[in-house]
Protein backbone atom coordinates (compact mmCIF):
# COMPACT_ATOMS: atom_id res chain seq x y z
CA UNK A 1 0.00 0.00 0.00
CA UNK A 2 1.71 3.61 -1.32
CA UNK A 3 1.46 6.34 1.22
CA UNK A 4 -0.78 9.18 0.86
CA UNK A 5 1.96 11.07 -0.75
CA UNK A 6 3.04 8.97 -3.12
CA UNK A 7 -0.79 8.46 -4.44
CA UNK A 8 -1.06 12.32 -5.17
CA UNK A 9 2.46 12.62 -6.57
CA UNK A 10 1.71 10.06 -9.07
CA UNK A 11 -0.66 11.54 -10.94
CA UNK A 12 1.32 14.65 -11.51
CA UNK A 13 4.72 12.92 -13.13
CA UNK A 14 4.39 9.29 -13.16
CA UNK A 15 0.85 8.60 -14.40
CA UNK A 16 0.38 11.43 -15.43
CA UNK A 17 -3.14 11.38 -17.21
CA UNK A 18 -1.75 13.27 -20.32
CA UNK A 19 1.46 12.19 -20.99
CA UNK A 20 1.65 9.07 -19.32
CA UNK A 21 -1.80 7.09 -19.65
CA UNK A 22 -2.52 9.16 -22.51
CA UNK A 23 -6.61 9.74 -21.79
CA UNK A 24 -8.76 13.00 -22.26
CA UNK A 25 -6.89 13.33 -25.43
CA UNK A 26 -9.61 15.09 -27.20
CA UNK A 27 -10.11 18.14 -24.85
CA UNK A 28 -6.82 18.14 -24.31
CA UNK A 29 -5.95 19.15 -28.46
CA UNK A 30 -9.44 21.03 -28.43
CA UNK A 31 -8.98 23.55 -25.84
CA UNK A 32 -4.87 24.16 -25.38
CA UNK A 33 -5.30 26.83 -27.74
CA UNK A 34 -4.39 29.37 -25.07
CA UNK A 35 -3.58 28.80 -21.78
CA UNK A 36 -5.97 30.11 -19.72
CA UNK A 37 -8.08 28.27 -21.73
CA UNK A 38 -5.62 24.93 -20.81
CA UNK A 39 -5.91 26.11 -17.50
CA UNK A 40 -9.81 26.28 -16.65
CA UNK A 41 -10.67 23.07 -18.52
CA UNK A 42 -7.86 21.27 -15.97
CA UNK A 43 -9.66 23.42 -13.09
CA UNK A 44 -13.08 21.88 -14.40
CA UNK A 45 -12.32 18.70 -14.92
CA UNK A 46 -10.79 18.31 -11.55
CA UNK A 47 -13.72 19.64 -9.90
CA UNK A 48 -15.74 17.19 -11.63
CA UNK A 49 -12.61 14.24 -10.99
CA UNK A 50 -13.24 15.20 -7.22
CA UNK A 51 -16.81 15.45 -6.66
CA UNK A 52 -17.24 11.54 -8.74
CA UNK A 53 -14.45 10.25 -6.94
CA UNK A 54 -16.09 11.08 -3.57
CA UNK A 55 -19.23 9.92 -4.20
CA UNK A 56 -18.37 6.82 -5.93
CA UNK A 57 -15.98 5.97 -3.10
CA UNK A 58 -18.49 6.53 -0.68
CA UNK A 59 -20.74 4.15 -2.31
CA UNK A 60 -18.65 1.57 -3.54
CA UNK A 61 -20.33 -0.93 -1.31
CA UNK A 62 -23.70 0.09 -1.79
CA UNK A 63 -23.75 0.20 -5.74
CA UNK A 64 -23.72 -3.36 -7.54
CA UNK A 65 -21.51 -4.36 -9.94
CA UNK A 66 -23.66 -4.81 -12.82
CA UNK A 67 -24.61 -1.44 -12.64
CA UNK A 68 -21.74 0.09 -11.55
CA UNK A 69 -21.17 1.91 -14.99
CA UNK A 70 -24.87 3.35 -15.36
CA UNK A 71 -24.33 4.45 -11.62
CA UNK A 72 -20.85 6.33 -12.34
CA UNK A 73 -22.39 8.17 -15.22
CA UNK A 74 -25.14 9.46 -13.69
CA UNK A 75 -23.07 10.83 -10.89
CA UNK A 76 -19.91 12.16 -13.39
CA UNK A 77 -22.91 13.77 -15.86
CA UNK A 78 -24.50 15.79 -12.81
CA UNK A 79 -20.97 17.47 -11.63
CA UNK A 80 -20.31 18.21 -14.94
CA UNK A 81 -23.30 19.89 -15.56
CA UNK A 82 -22.81 21.78 -11.99
CA UNK A 83 -20.08 22.75 -13.20
CA UNK A 84 -21.43 24.00 -16.93
CA UNK A 85 -24.09 25.89 -15.07
CA UNK A 86 -21.63 27.36 -12.22
CA UNK A 87 -19.52 28.10 -14.53
CA UNK A 88 -21.74 29.87 -17.45
CA UNK A 89 -23.42 31.64 -14.34
CA UNK A 90 -20.16 33.11 -12.93
CA UNK A 91 -17.30 32.70 -15.27
CA UNK A 92 -19.49 33.27 -18.35
CA UNK A 93 -16.46 34.26 -20.64
CA UNK A 94 -14.55 31.02 -19.77
CA UNK A 95 -17.56 29.46 -20.03
CA UNK A 96 -17.74 30.65 -23.82
CA UNK A 97 -14.41 30.01 -24.50
CA UNK A 98 -14.61 25.70 -23.61
CA UNK A 99 -18.06 25.85 -25.08
CA UNK A 100 -19.31 22.42 -25.72
CA UNK A 101 -16.09 20.78 -24.27
CA UNK A 102 -17.43 21.39 -20.81
CA UNK A 103 -20.22 18.78 -21.12
CA UNK A 104 -17.85 16.78 -23.02
CA UNK A 105 -16.04 16.41 -19.34
CA UNK A 106 -18.59 13.72 -18.91
CA UNK A 107 -16.74 11.33 -21.49
CA UNK A 108 -13.78 12.76 -20.73
CA UNK A 109 -11.89 8.92 -19.95
CA UNK A 110 -10.15 10.34 -17.08
CA UNK A 111 -13.06 10.60 -14.87
CA UNK A 112 -14.61 7.32 -15.38
CA UNK A 113 -11.29 5.76 -15.60
CA UNK A 114 -10.31 6.87 -12.06
CA UNK A 115 -13.54 5.32 -11.19
CA UNK A 116 -13.42 2.17 -12.75
CA UNK A 117 -9.97 1.66 -11.69
CA UNK A 118 -9.44 3.65 -8.63
CA UNK A 119 -12.29 4.98 -6.54
CA UNK A 120 -14.36 1.49 -6.71
CA UNK A 121 -11.74 0.02 -4.79
CA UNK A 122 -10.40 2.64 -2.63
CA UNK A 123 -11.46 4.02 0.60
CA UNK A 124 -12.86 7.82 0.47
CA UNK A 125 -9.47 9.54 1.59
CA UNK A 126 -7.63 8.19 -0.70
CA UNK A 127 -9.77 8.21 -3.83
CA UNK A 128 -9.85 12.34 -2.93
CA UNK A 129 -6.24 12.42 -2.97
CA UNK A 130 -5.61 9.98 -6.10
CA UNK A 131 -8.49 12.66 -8.05
CA UNK A 132 -6.27 15.74 -6.62
CA UNK A 133 -3.09 14.25 -8.09
CA UNK A 134 -4.48 13.30 -11.13
CA UNK A 135 -6.49 16.42 -11.71
CA UNK A 136 -3.69 18.64 -11.34
CA UNK A 137 -1.45 16.95 -13.40
CA UNK A 138 -3.68 16.66 -16.08
CA UNK A 139 -4.18 20.80 -15.29
CA UNK A 140 -0.41 20.65 -15.66
CA UNK A 141 -0.63 18.71 -18.33
CA UNK A 142 -3.38 21.42 -20.10
CA UNK A 143 -1.38 24.40 -18.89
CA UNK A 144 1.96 23.80 -19.93
CA UNK A 145 0.69 22.66 -23.86
CA UNK A 146 -1.72 26.16 -23.82
CA UNK A 147 1.68 28.15 -22.84
CA UNK A 148 3.54 26.46 -25.80
CA UNK A 149 0.65 26.89 -28.48
CA UNK A 150 -0.41 30.25 -27.33
CA UNK A 151 3.36 31.72 -27.45
CA UNK A 152 4.37 30.54 -30.36
CA UNK A 153 0.40 30.62 -31.74
CA UNK A 154 -0.37 34.05 -30.93
CA UNK A 155 2.82 35.75 -29.22
CA UNK A 156 1.43 36.00 -25.41
CA UNK A 157 1.08 33.98 -22.34
CA UNK A 158 -2.15 34.01 -20.55
CA UNK A 159 -3.39 36.80 -22.81
CA UNK A 160 -0.38 39.17 -21.97
CA UNK A 161 2.09 40.14 -24.98
CA UNK A 162 5.45 38.86 -24.81
CA UNK A 163 6.76 38.64 -28.15
CA UNK A 164 6.19 41.83 -28.87
CA UNK A 165 4.92 43.22 -32.34
CA UNK A 166 7.29 42.18 -34.88
CA UNK A 167 7.11 38.38 -33.91
CA UNK A 168 5.29 36.39 -36.70
CA UNK A 169 2.75 34.13 -34.90
CA UNK A 170 2.83 30.27 -36.60
CA UNK A 171 -0.74 30.45 -36.91
CA UNK A 172 -0.90 26.80 -37.46
CA UNK A 173 -0.12 26.22 -33.71
CA UNK A 174 -4.01 27.25 -32.94
CA UNK A 175 -5.40 24.63 -35.71
CA UNK A 176 -6.04 21.09 -34.92
CA UNK A 177 -2.58 19.84 -36.86
CA UNK A 178 -0.56 22.22 -34.40
CA UNK A 179 -2.25 20.67 -31.37
CA UNK A 180 -1.55 17.29 -32.85
CA UNK A 181 2.20 18.73 -32.81
CA UNK A 182 2.79 20.24 -29.95
CA UNK A 183 1.47 17.25 -28.22
CA UNK A 184 3.18 14.37 -29.79
CA UNK A 185 6.75 17.14 -29.82
CA UNK A 186 6.00 17.28 -25.85
CA UNK A 187 4.71 13.69 -25.22
CA UNK A 188 8.98 12.67 -27.00
CA UNK A 189 10.27 15.06 -24.65
CA UNK A 190 8.79 13.38 -21.69
CA UNK A 191 9.31 9.91 -22.88
CA UNK A 192 12.82 10.69 -23.52
CA UNK A 193 13.42 11.74 -20.51
CA UNK A 194 11.43 9.66 -18.42
CA UNK A 195 14.00 7.03 -20.36
CA UNK A 196 17.02 9.22 -19.46
CA UNK A 197 16.40 9.67 -16.05
CA UNK A 198 14.64 6.30 -15.43
CA UNK A 199 11.85 6.85 -13.57
CA UNK A 200 9.50 4.08 -14.96
CA UNK B 1 -35.53 -11.34 -9.22
CA UNK B 2 -34.30 -9.19 -5.62
CA UNK B 3 -30.65 -8.81 -7.78
CA UNK B 4 -32.60 -6.89 -10.32
CA UNK B 5 -34.59 -4.92 -7.82
CA UNK B 6 -31.70 -3.99 -6.05
CA UNK B 7 -29.95 -2.64 -9.09
CA UNK B 8 -32.63 -0.58 -10.03
CA UNK B 9 -33.68 0.61 -6.53
CA UNK B 10 -29.67 1.60 -6.10
CA UNK B 11 -30.49 3.46 -9.86
CA UNK B 12 -33.37 5.07 -8.65
CA UNK B 13 -32.01 6.30 -5.53
CA UNK B 14 -29.14 7.94 -7.38
CA UNK B 15 -31.23 9.46 -9.72
CA UNK B 16 -33.30 11.13 -7.28
CA UNK B 17 -30.22 12.39 -5.90
CA UNK B 18 -28.50 13.96 -8.49
CA UNK B 19 -31.64 15.05 -9.89
CA UNK B 20 -32.39 17.11 -6.28
CA UNK B 21 -28.79 18.43 -6.71
CA UNK B 22 -29.27 19.51 -10.06
CA UNK B 23 -32.22 21.22 -9.38
CA UNK B 24 -30.82 22.81 -5.93
CA UNK B 25 -28.00 24.34 -8.64
CA UNK B 26 -29.96 25.52 -11.16
CA UNK B 27 -32.43 27.61 -9.12
CA UNK B 28 -28.98 29.65 -7.96
CA UNK B 29 -27.62 29.63 -11.19
CA UNK B 30 -30.67 29.91 -13.90
CA UNK B 31 -31.49 33.72 -12.19
CA UNK B 32 -27.67 35.05 -12.18
CA UNK B 33 -27.50 33.58 -16.29
CA UNK B 34 -30.83 34.88 -17.44
CA UNK B 35 -29.90 38.24 -16.08
CA UNK B 36 -26.34 38.57 -17.77
CA UNK B 37 -28.29 37.73 -20.67
CA UNK B 38 -30.83 39.68 -20.46
CA UNK B 39 -28.20 42.78 -19.51
CA UNK B 40 -26.19 41.88 -23.05
CA UNK B 41 -29.01 42.05 -24.94
CA UNK B 42 -30.25 45.39 -23.58
CA UNK B 43 -26.75 47.03 -23.98
CA UNK B 44 -26.97 45.84 -27.69
CA UNK B 45 -30.48 47.10 -28.04
CA UNK B 46 -29.21 51.05 -26.95
CA UNK B 47 -25.88 50.25 -29.17
CA UNK B 48 -28.04 50.61 -31.84
CA UNK B 49 -30.83 52.78 -30.35
CA UNK B 50 -29.47 55.09 -28.12
CA UNK B 51 -33.03 56.76 -27.07
CA UNK B 52 -34.62 53.01 -26.59
CA UNK B 53 -36.16 53.41 -23.77
CA UNK B 54 -38.77 50.25 -23.83
CA UNK B 55 -39.07 47.02 -25.61
CA UNK B 56 -41.42 45.10 -26.20
CA UNK B 57 -40.66 40.94 -27.26
CA UNK B 58 -42.47 38.54 -30.19
CA UNK B 59 -41.47 35.90 -30.92
CA UNK B 60 -41.79 34.55 -34.72
CA UNK B 61 -40.90 31.10 -35.68
CA UNK B 62 -38.49 30.51 -32.55
CA UNK B 63 -36.51 33.83 -33.50
CA UNK B 64 -37.45 36.97 -31.10
CA UNK B 65 -38.01 40.34 -32.30
CA UNK B 66 -37.55 43.16 -29.85
CA UNK B 67 -39.32 46.04 -30.83
CA UNK B 68 -38.02 49.72 -29.36
CA UNK B 69 -39.85 52.24 -28.11
CA UNK B 70 -38.36 56.06 -27.24
CA UNK B 71 -39.17 58.01 -24.34
CA UNK B 72 -42.49 58.87 -25.62
CA UNK B 73 -43.64 55.78 -26.70
CA UNK B 74 -43.24 56.21 -30.52
CA UNK B 75 -41.59 53.00 -32.10
CA UNK B 76 -38.32 53.71 -33.21
CA UNK B 77 -37.12 50.34 -34.46
CA UNK B 78 -36.80 47.23 -34.06
CA UNK B 79 -33.86 44.20 -33.11
CA UNK B 80 -34.28 40.85 -34.07
CA UNK B 81 -32.27 37.84 -32.35
CA UNK B 82 -31.91 35.44 -35.75
CA UNK B 83 -29.97 32.55 -36.88
CA UNK B 84 -28.24 31.41 -40.06
CA UNK B 85 -26.70 28.28 -40.94
CA UNK B 86 -23.07 28.79 -41.78
CA UNK B 87 -19.91 27.04 -43.03
CA UNK B 88 -19.44 25.94 -39.56
CA UNK B 89 -22.60 25.65 -37.84
CA UNK B 90 -25.26 28.16 -36.48
CA UNK B 91 -24.51 31.48 -36.34
CA UNK B 92 -26.31 33.85 -34.20
CA UNK B 93 -26.50 37.21 -34.66
CA UNK B 94 -28.60 40.11 -34.04
CA UNK B 95 -30.11 42.46 -36.36
CA UNK B 96 -31.13 45.91 -35.72
CA UNK B 97 -33.63 48.06 -38.39
CA UNK B 98 -35.01 51.36 -37.84
CA UNK B 99 -38.50 52.35 -38.21
CA UNK B 100 -38.09 53.49 -42.01
CA UNK B 101 -36.55 49.35 -43.05
CA UNK B 102 -33.09 50.10 -43.09
CA UNK B 103 -30.60 48.42 -41.39
CA UNK B 104 -29.07 49.98 -39.04
CA UNK B 105 -26.74 47.67 -37.57
CA UNK B 106 -25.99 44.36 -37.18
CA UNK B 107 -24.23 42.30 -34.66
CA UNK B 108 -22.65 38.44 -34.70
CA UNK B 109 -23.26 37.07 -31.22
CA UNK B 110 -21.97 33.48 -32.30
CA UNK B 111 -20.51 31.50 -34.54
CA UNK B 112 -18.60 28.65 -36.13
CA UNK B 113 -16.60 29.98 -38.38
CA UNK B 114 -13.27 29.80 -39.25
CA UNK B 115 -11.12 32.38 -38.35
CA UNK B 116 -10.02 34.26 -40.36
CA UNK B 117 -11.62 33.13 -43.20
CA UNK B 118 -15.41 32.51 -42.65
CA UNK B 119 -15.14 35.04 -39.63
CA UNK B 120 -15.42 38.08 -42.05
CA UNK B 121 -18.90 38.33 -41.36
CA UNK B 122 -17.57 39.39 -37.97
CA UNK B 123 -15.96 42.18 -39.83
CA UNK B 124 -16.61 45.50 -41.54
CA UNK B 125 -15.65 44.05 -45.00
CA UNK B 126 -19.04 41.95 -44.73
CA UNK B 127 -21.07 43.99 -42.27
CA UNK B 128 -20.86 47.56 -44.28
CA UNK B 129 -22.48 45.44 -47.37
CA UNK B 130 -25.17 44.93 -44.88
CA UNK B 131 -25.74 48.33 -43.34
CA UNK B 132 -28.35 50.44 -45.06
CA UNK B 133 -29.80 47.90 -46.74
CA UNK B 134 -34.21 48.07 -46.94
CA UNK B 135 -36.85 46.01 -46.29
CA UNK B 136 -37.95 46.94 -49.98
CA UNK B 137 -33.82 45.92 -51.40
CA UNK B 138 -33.74 41.99 -52.93
CA UNK B 139 -30.68 41.57 -50.67
CA UNK B 140 -29.36 38.43 -52.95
CA UNK B 141 -25.97 37.52 -53.52
CA UNK B 142 -25.36 38.35 -56.68
CA UNK B 143 -28.18 40.97 -57.26
CA UNK B 144 -28.00 44.28 -54.81
CA UNK B 145 -25.08 42.28 -52.22
CA UNK B 146 -21.83 40.14 -53.40
CA UNK B 147 -20.57 37.38 -50.78
CA UNK B 148 -17.54 37.77 -49.80
CA UNK B 149 -14.42 36.12 -51.72
CA UNK B 150 -13.67 32.91 -50.26
CA UNK B 151 -16.26 33.08 -47.96
CA UNK B 152 -19.30 32.17 -50.19
CA UNK B 153 -20.75 29.65 -47.92
CA UNK B 154 -20.18 31.83 -44.75
CA UNK B 155 -21.49 35.79 -45.85
CA UNK B 156 -24.22 33.71 -48.12
CA UNK B 157 -25.88 31.82 -45.28
CA UNK B 158 -25.94 35.45 -43.61
CA UNK B 159 -27.47 37.53 -46.56
CA UNK B 160 -29.93 34.25 -47.18
CA UNK B 161 -30.62 34.53 -43.07
CA UNK B 162 -30.76 38.33 -43.25
CA UNK B 163 -33.74 38.55 -46.50
CA UNK B 164 -35.28 35.95 -44.26
CA UNK B 165 -35.53 38.17 -41.42
CA UNK B 166 -36.04 41.34 -43.32
CA UNK B 167 -38.95 39.90 -44.85
CA UNK B 168 -40.41 38.43 -41.36
CA UNK B 169 -39.71 42.18 -39.81
CA UNK B 170 -41.33 44.31 -42.84
CA UNK B 171 -44.52 41.87 -42.78
CA UNK B 172 -44.88 42.60 -38.81
CA UNK B 173 -43.82 45.49 -37.52
CA UNK B 174 -43.07 47.94 -40.09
Amino acid sequence: MSTLAQEFSKGLLRENPTFRLLLGMCPTLAVTVSAINGFGMGISALVVLLCSNILIATLRNVIPDKVRIPAYILIIATFTTIVDMVLNAFVPDLHKALGIFIPLIVVNCIILGRAEAFARKNNVVRSIIDALGMGVGFTLALTILGIIRELFGSGSIFGANVMGTAFQPMEVLATAPGAFITLGVVLGFVNYMFRRLRIE
Amino acid sequence: MRDAMRMALTLLIIGAICGGLLSVVNGVTAPVIQARERALFMEAVQAFFPDGVDSETKEIGGEQFYLCKDASGKFIGVVAKAKATGYGGEISYDLAVSDTGDIVGIRISSHGETPGIGDVITKPEFQDRIIGLNVADPITAGVDVDTVTGATVSSGGMIESIRRVMTIIGENFL
